[in-house]
């Protein structure tokens, strides 16, 4: 029976596939064409390049077109769709609604397609002799990205295979949901409502970081296109000076869109810091690593004719790093580590094999030999057929060992058949040298961090073989340890890196003379020295800087881990000095070419920001005051990190007098204010309000509060907060104030007629009346001869974990009046009295009161830390990001 | 030997050394029964909250100490003594990773992963349509 369904606007959706299916259709027709106005012939029959451009024409337009209609069915909350559903909600706010956008996979991926399409546009007309080569790649990667949201089902006997994700897939038709019973109600639009936006994500960040991030990824691919473009014809060389610019302005967006995360982070979420090695940062930050030492090479080409081919190597590396980001944040295979892991899609495959294309094409493209190009791509048929019909087993997996191993014979053989030699021989004191050095103590520092992130990824693929079997287990979790495993290692090639990026200004390209080469160095040198004590006496750095060696077990690394943050705090400095000396000395007010100074000023100042915040935080919240010494129960364990305050308790913390006087609402948040006092004073100098967003669905979020002064932050977030306090607040119920607590105040009394044996359910208890007996303790305050009933009633109190209190509260007639004491429990905050007896009913009648207020749950626990020269950090962001736009804009003007 | 080759081969000690340095102690997945076999070394365990057993969050005598009971993959429990805060909406996570180390039967963890349910969310939430 077809049921018509009411209200639906299916067209939206058909659109949108009409527009997928073009968009896929147009990108391979304009590979392909793209293929064939590349080759050299003498009379083409079709005029291939006019049909590449306007097949990659029709692609962008059918990617913009699909972008528009998605922000079309989520601003008009057409929740038939599946993913407007999932992503956002009615009483959602509209400027959120770009963030709703890309917040799932399938709006993700668009959104890079969406800049590879502008960008590719841009490009397609300007580019001269590379068009065709470049926009061949460039359209085959389109190719790869649209598949990811096709939503083509392959259901054969031979495989049953979904290729990607539809964003337009309706609500009713998702695999979730098809057994849901509301599919069988014709009317079941009228009463739905969507999941809503992330709180987490509900800011502005959300709105500016991943289409930075996501362009920075599109501009990445023209370095990868142009150097395989070279490759392919054999034009080693000539690639560069067209491919310069857009490393650089590749470099500098996605630096920014990086370091963007960063300031997010520290913002808005509470890890209590900019940077905290997580996969997802890590798989982002190696990229740029790899393309800023590929872009710094391809420059030391330029000037000196040498490192081409690591240059060619690390360009092909970053862009194959982005493929390989994609694989470890989408597939899922991260799952158990990563804060921000992505829900699973089931495109493992999918995602792998793109990465895998990507990295095998250049190789083709290199063979020169065509011969011996199509036996080694019949024999990657091969394998991938094997591999498909027999799994990954461990004969495929050595078969994939062995073709690695071809590939790389084939490499060295090609590489020394065809590539050019660079012919000078390197100086010591030649810039080239050590920009070469440098690169590649970047490569080894990338090269680290990426191996550390994908443990669990390799120890997948490991699976099953012997040998690797023990050094890379199945079962290998990523590195919990982030100060071990990631600062240090670091750190200690961050130090090398700087004096490099400090001496090699100095150094001029080419020349082997340097003649006020020492003098220079020396300078810089002194004033280097001067500045870093200035900070660290400044800062306070100096105080506690070789950790205590409690109970033996910490680490030489840990031990001395501060001493290694102040070297490396010198040499940034010595980076930023000599720059600085440089940018003043020789290059004097031409600001054209100061970029390159100005963006290593910026990248030495927000590593030494980074070094002083992070390196030598200190966490203000110190337990104070607790009974037991954990560190008895565990050495590893701390004491202090969470501090807790009751409403009203002032506690003396980082130097202030420091006050939890309230709470408030506003929209979804609860809002506790901290007053921060001069200590001695009723000076009040500011107050913070740390906050929980709540999300009765999904999760309530605590969001910090930052008090920024010129040379500290001082960072508060709520770490625990009772639940059921939140929602008194919430509800009004609970008093807001300190003051308020005064006066204990008791809701309204409930009052009931029970029998002995009954049981009262009050909010968060069961009150069970057990027993009405004469008062064995008699009341000596009323006088003794007064005729008078005492009796006590027995009753109990439960809560919902089964924990019990009594009460006993007293009821007397004394001269016929009746006098009654009510009993109050501190515990649950629960007053009861008997306000009278029904001898005949055997009836009892009882008033029940709770306090609003109830002191045991009126609590935060919160966590300070106090950031020292956290500004430094940012002030170097924002001339990291100037700079290597100034350097840009001078290379794209140099043309 | 060319000046490059020099530079290669330092540097390609170095990047053997931070490769090797970071294959030592590699962080791993365990159950509590292998956690208890080797006391010294970290573990990652996975497994879900034991509702029925107690949880104890008690702020005012520590805000860092939170004890609860857990079952790991292979359905053994164990007490777990986290050094902490008790994390938000604890009681609705579907998984649990916690980090640490097996010390006399009990489980000293110092930090927690939650997975909180989210596909489960859709259905559950689809239900009430």
């Amino acid at each position: 029976m077809q049921i018509e369904y009411v209200g639906e606007q299916l067209f939206w959706g058909q659109l949108g596939n009409l527009f997928i299916n073009l968009a896929f259709v147009a990108a391979l027709l304009s590979c392909v064409s793209y293929f064939f106005a590349s080759r050299k012939s003498d009379e083409p029959l079709i005029d291939w390049k006019k049909l590449a451009r306007a097949s990659f024409v029709v692609h962008s337009f059918s990617i913009f077109a699909i972008f528009g209609l998605l922000l079309c069915i989520l601003f008009l909350h057409r929740f038939e769709y599946y993913y407007v559903w999932q992503h956002s909600n009615t009483e959602m706010i509209k400027k959120y609604i770009l963030s709703c956008l890309w917040e799932g996979q399938e709006g993700s991926f668009l959104l890079w397609m969406f800049w590879h399409a502008l960008l590719g546009l841009l490009f397609m007309f300007k580019a001269g002799e590379w068009e065709a080569d470049v926009m061949f790649i460039f359209s085959m990667v389109q190719v790869f990205l649209v598949s990811m949201i096709l939503g083509v089902v392959l259901d054969y006997s031979w495989i049953e295979y979904k290729i990607g994700s539809n964003p337009f897939t309706l609500l009713r038709e998702h695999p979730d949901m098809l057994k849901m019973p509301f599919v069988q109600s014709p009317t079941y639009l009228e009463k739905i409502d969507g999941r809503g936006l992330n709180p987490l994500l509900q800011n502005y960040w959300m709105t500016i970081h991943p289409p930075t991030l996501f362009l920075g990824f599109a501009l990445v691919l023209f370095p990868f296109a142009f150097a395989v473009a070279g490759l392919r014809r054999a034009k080693f060389v000539e690639w560069i000076q067209p491919a310069l610019p857009w490393t650089f302005l590749a470099i500098s967006i996605l630096g920014v869109g990086i370091l963007m995360g960063g300031a997010w982070a520290y913002e808005a979420l509470s890890f209590g810091g900019f940077w905290a090695w997580d996969p997802v940062e890590n798989a982002v930050l190696v990229p740029w690593l790899c393309l800023v030492a590929g872009g710094h090479l391809m420059l030391v080409y330029k000037n000196k004719g040498t490192s081409l081919f690591i240059a060619v190597s690390l360009i092909i590396l970053s862009f194959l790093l982005i493929l390989w980001s994609t694989f470890l944040t989408r597939s899922g295979v991260l799952g158990n580590s990563s804060v921000h892991s992505f829900t699973d899609l089931g495109m493992t495959a999918q995602l792998l094999l793109y990465v895998v294309f990507f990295a095998w094409l250049p190789v083709v493209l290199f063979i020169r030999n065509l011969k011996m190009r199509l036996n080694y791509v019949l024999l990657a048929l091969c394998v991938a057929v094997l591999a498909f019909i027999f799994g990954f087993n461990l004969y495929i997996k050595i078969a994939i060992f062995a073709y690695l191993s071809l590939t790389i014979f084939l490499l060295v053989v090609n590489y020394q058949a065809q590539f050019p030699k660079s012919t000078s021989e390197e100086s010591v004191s030649s810039r080239e040298l050590w920009m070469f050095v440098g690169a590649l103590l970047l490569t080894v520092s990338w090269l680290s961090i990426i191996h550390e992130t994908s443990k669990p990824a390799i120890g997948k693929a490991f699976d099953g073989i012997p040998f690797l079997q023990e050094i890379y287990p199945a079962n290998a979790a990523p590195a919990s340890d982030v100060i071990d495993k990631y600062n240090i290692v670091q750190a200690l090639l961050a130090i090398f890196i700087f004096i490099l990026i400090g001496v090699g200004q100095y150094l001029r390209y080419g020349k082997t003379e340097n003649s006020g080469l020492k003098r220079n160095i020396l300078i810089s040198t002194v004033i280097s020295v001067l500045l870093t004590f200035a900070i660290v006496v400044g800062f306070g750095l100096s105080d506690n800087l070789v950790k205590e060696n409690f109970m033996g077990t910490i680490s030489v690394a840990k031990k001395y881990e501060k001493v290694l943050y102040l070297v490396l705090l010198y040499f940034s400095v010595f980076a930023l000095v000599a720059n600085a000396h440089y940018l003043v000395a020789f290059v004097k007010g031409k600001w054209r070419l100061s970029g390159p100074s100005v963006a290593h000023i910026g990248f030495a100042m927000v590593i030494a920001g980074a070094v002083i915040s992070a390196g030598f935080k200190q966490i203000i919240s110190a337990n104070v005051g607790s009974p037991i010494n954990l560190e008895y129960l565990n050495k590893d364990f701390k004491n202090n990190e969470n501090i807790m305050m009751s409403k009203g308790d002032t506690l003396n913390m980082g130097g202030y007098k420091v006050v939890y006087s309230g709470d408030s609402t506003a929209g979804t948040n609860v809002y506790c204010a901290v007053d921060y006092y001069k200590p001695g004073s009723n000076e009040k100098v500011f107050t913070l309000y740390p906050n929980i967003q709540m999300n009765p669905r999904m999760g309530n979020v605590a969001e910090p509060s930052t008090k920024h002064f010129m040379w500290k932050d001082i960072y508060t977030h709520i770490t625990f907060i009772d639940p059921e306090k939140l929602q008194l607040v919430k509800s009004g119920e609970i008093n807001r104030t300190a003051e308020s607590l005064e006066t204990d105040r008791f809701r309204q009394p409930a009052v009931y007629q029970i029998n002995e044996g009954d049981t009262i359910f009050s909010v968060n208890y069961y009150i069970i009346f057990e027993d009405l007996v004469a008062a064995d303790k008699i009341d000596t305050t009323i006088a003794p001869d007064d005729q008078k009933i005492q009796l006590t009633g027995k009753f109990k109190i439960r809560n919902l974990k089964g924990k019990e209190y009594i009460v006993e509260p007293l009821f007397a007639i004394v001269n016929n009046k009746i006098e009654s004491y009510a009993a109050f429990n501190a515990e649950t905050g629960t007053k009861i009295s008997i306000t009278n007896i029904i001898p005949e009913k055997r009836k009892v009648e009882v008033e029940v009161s709770e306090l609003v207020n109830p002191r045991q749950n009126d609590f935060i626990i919160m966590q300070a830390i106090m950031f020292p020269g956290i500004n430094i950090l940012w002030l170097g962001c924002f001339l990291m990001g100037i700079g290597t736009l100034i350097a840009v804009s001078n290379r794209f003007l140099k043309k | 030997m060319s000046k490059i080759t020099i530079i290669l081969i330092v540097v390609g000690i170095i990047a053997g050394g931070a490769i090797f340095y970071s294959l030592g102690e590699s962080a791993t997945y365990a159950t509590f029964e292998e956690a208890k076999k080797n006391p010294d070394r970290e573990y990652h365990v996975v497994g879900k909250l034991n509702l029925e057993k107690e949880m104890m969050y008690n702020p005012a005598v520590n805000a860092n100490l939170f004890t609860f009971y857990m079952v790991d993959n292979d359905g053994k429990e164990c007490k777990v003594l986290y050094n902490n805060v008790k994390p938000q909406d604890f009681e609705r996570s579907e998984q649990v990773v916690i980090i640490g180390k097996m010390e006399n039967s009990e489980f000293m963890a110092n930090k927690i992963l939650m997975k909180c349910p989210s596909k489960y969310n859709d259905t559950k939430q689809a239900q009430n349509i």
